[in-house]
């Protein structure tokens, strides 16, 4: 979708928005809206797509208490500013938008969760992305490298940029909105998105993409929603296979399940922004055994959360219950950077490659 | 205090002494908010001033479970909460000759609590009612104060005329709705008829407004100190709308007498 025609789409979801309102108060009722109810227990599994959505749960708000009403009326604010933000053809932070509140008087947020909040319901309302809205979010994405081609829209006109010969040593920073990237060639095998700075540098620093044409993506962590994104549109638009590379850790295959099936709370948008053709490459807990890395022993909570994961519908496979099951019996967690014990080329010359080939990739 | 109640138990005996308990509770208005409550003792209508803590009364104060009775409890009931408690007998039971506290005799003890109980269980049912009308006032405030404020931002936001929500407050609530609020130096009190009352009703609006220009004129303005008193004395038809409007900057308080207090709701816009 182009961004005129996003911005089109957007402007006419609001209106509708305020529409049903409208009419809603001019015969004589309470304005009021209902929106999916945003919990784990409304997530179901869409074969089509293969992402988590939001099942049939719905919630009611009506204005008929002063808590709701003030609800309904701050998202008239917010949907008055956006409108005027659409017009003006400029854009804002969701921080600056919340402070822009302090003028809305009744409809002023209290905190800045509130806001973010309200923003997500709009964005279920209207099946628009914030995007759509000139609203981004404070962090900036993450970094990519690779032997790809891209071309940007920018403020300052149309650019065009290789990910590796004409950006930096960090890379490409993701910008807040991918769609104004326009994907023009690359020569690359596959896509390796890394949880951590250390291993990412360590990759392009042993020269890792130019060896065997991968393009590296830096996730920071839990990825921003223009990361995931962006491996989304990588992986649709040419069809490369996307390999998530984390620590060996509970709260690591998380990241992995949000990269491949969606959060819990953009489930709106699992199809932009879930790639469930991704797969885990590591750290295995079947690494930690066999190439016998340092580790710590696991704490309650990461037992706990194990536990928990073994019940997570998005991890119901053969593969991820043996896995949890053995690192629970082994009952240890090792880092990314615990292959450096082996040296700092193991990773990249013994590690990924044997990885790699064992799933077919290389 | 916004409530009082209280008990007089029927006589009784203990070692061959008649004795009878009386008490009594008070809850909100003045009281402090935080703290304990405030304990007064009396023997014989004598009051007890020393050794609180070693008195049998304070000892079944905290006996009863007055978070049973929606009252927080840290040993002593907490809160805005006055007990009053009297043990009158031909021969009070004291712990010692300085006659500061009554000694902890089982008869006695057993209808303090009865008593306190009983009054807590008066007590609960104020409360509770309070907070239900607080409810109500709750969605009064939504429908008055905030749906106009909807309705202004969307016609806004659609480009059209703006919305009149009153048929949507009358549809709700069946009620006399006094709304008052103060705009650019002008104060302005409108009472909106939708209960199908048809009488007298008196508006008390006390603030430091002298209102001196107000249309309809005041029947009674009264000053005391800064602080005017206007009262009108008009008949709202029901279906119908009046005005009151005045120079002067609002706030204060604004009541409505004449009708049954289900009947009516006072929204202050400013708050």
């Amino acid at each position: 979708m182009s961004r005129e025609e996003l911005e089109k789409k957007s402007l006419a979801a609001l209106l509708r928005i305020a529409t049903a309102w409208y009419d809603q108060m001019k015969s004589g009722e309470i304005p009021s809206i209902s929106l999916p109810t945003r919990t784990k227990y409304n997530i179901e599994f869409d074969d089509a797509s293969e992402v988590w959505k939001y099942g049939d749960k719905e919630s009611m708000r009506t204005a008929a208490s002063a808590k709701s009403a003030t609800h309904l009326l701050k998202m008239a604010y917010v949907i008055g500013f956006i409108k005027q933000q659409l017009k003006e053809d400029r854009s804002s932070t969701l921080r600056e938008m919340y402070y822009i509140s302090e003028g809305w008087k009744r409809a002023k947020f209290g905190a800045q969760d509130e806001s973010n909040f309200l923003i997500e319901d709009l964005e279920i309302l209207s099946d628009v992305p914030r995007e759509g809205f000139h609203l981004h979010p404070e962090e900036n994405g993450a970094s990519i490298y690779g032997p790809m081609r891209i071309r940007e829209e920018t403020r300052r006109g149309m650019k065009t940029i290789h990910c590796q010969d004409d950006v930096g040593q960090a890379g490409y920073t993701i910008p807040n909105n991918v769609e104004n990237i326009e994907f023009v060639d690359h020569d690359a095998k596959f896509v390796i998105a890394i949880e951590t700075g250390g291993m990412y540098d360590r990759l392009i620093e042993n020269g890792f993409d130019e060896e065997h044409n991968a393009i590296l993506v830096h996730l920071k962590g839990q990825p921003a929603r223009s990361t995931r994104r962006m491996l989304n549109k990588i992986s649709s638009t040419w069809d490369l296979p996307v390999m998530v590379f984390t620590d060996g850790d509970p709260w690591s295959y998380r990241i992995y399940a949000s990269v491949a099936y969606g959060a819990i709370k953009s489930a709106h948008m699992s199809e932009l922004l879930a790639t469930p053709k991704s797969q885990f490459l590591g750290l295995q807990p079947s690494d930690i055994r066999d190439y016998n890395l340092p580790s710590d022993k696991l704490t309650d909570k990461d037992v706990e959360a194990l536990r928990a994961e073994l019940t997570d519908p998005r991890f119901a496979t053969d593969y991820w219950r043996k896995q949890i099951n053995l690192q629970i019996e082994m009952n240890l967690k090792s880092e990314q950077q615990a292959f450096a014990a082996r040296g700092l080329d193991f990773v990249t010359k013994k590690y990924l490659p044997a990885r790699l080939s064992e799933m077919g990739v290389i | 205090m916004d409530f009082v109640a209280a008990r007089t138990r029927p006589s009784s005996v203990f070692s061959g002494h008649s004795f009878m308990v009386e008490a009594a509770i008070g809850y909100g208005g003045k009281l402090p908010a935080e703290g304990n409550a405030i304990i007064l003792r009396f023997a014989n209508r004598v009051p007890l001033m020393y050794q609180q803590g070693a008195c049998a009364i304070t000892e079944c104060i905290s006996r009863v479970n007055w978070k049973s009775y929606n009252i927080s409890q840290q040993g002593l009931p907490t809160g805005p909460v006055l007990i009053l408690v009297h043990v009158a007998s031909t021969n009070v039971p004291f712990t010692s000759e300085s006659k500061d506290a009554i000694a902890s005799i089982p008869e006695i003890e057993k209808e303090i609590v009865l008593a306190l109980q009983d009054l807590g269980r008066d007590l609960k049912l104020f409360v509770s009612r309070r907070d239900k009308n607080k409810l109500a006032e709750d969605r009064a405030r939504a429908v008055c104060a905030i749906i106009p404020e909807i309705a202004e931002k969307v016609s806004e936001i659609v480009e059209k005329p703006i919305i009149d929500t009153s048929p949507i407050e009358g549809k709700l609530m069946r009620k006399l709705i006094v709304k008052k609020w103060s705009r650019n130096g002008k104060v302005m009190i409108e009472l909106s008829n939708y209960s199908g009352y048809d009488g007298e009703i008196s508006v008390y609006d006390i603030s430091a407004d002298d209102a001196a220009d107000a249309h309809p004129k005041a029947d009674f303005v009264s000053d005391m100190e800064g602080q005017f008193t206007k009262v009108w004395k008009i008949v709202v038809p029901p279906r119908e709308v009046s005005r009151i409007s005045y120079s002067g900057r609002g706030g204060g308080i604004l009541e409505i007498r004449g009708i049954d207090d289900a009947k009516k709701m006072v929204v202050d816009l400013d708050v």
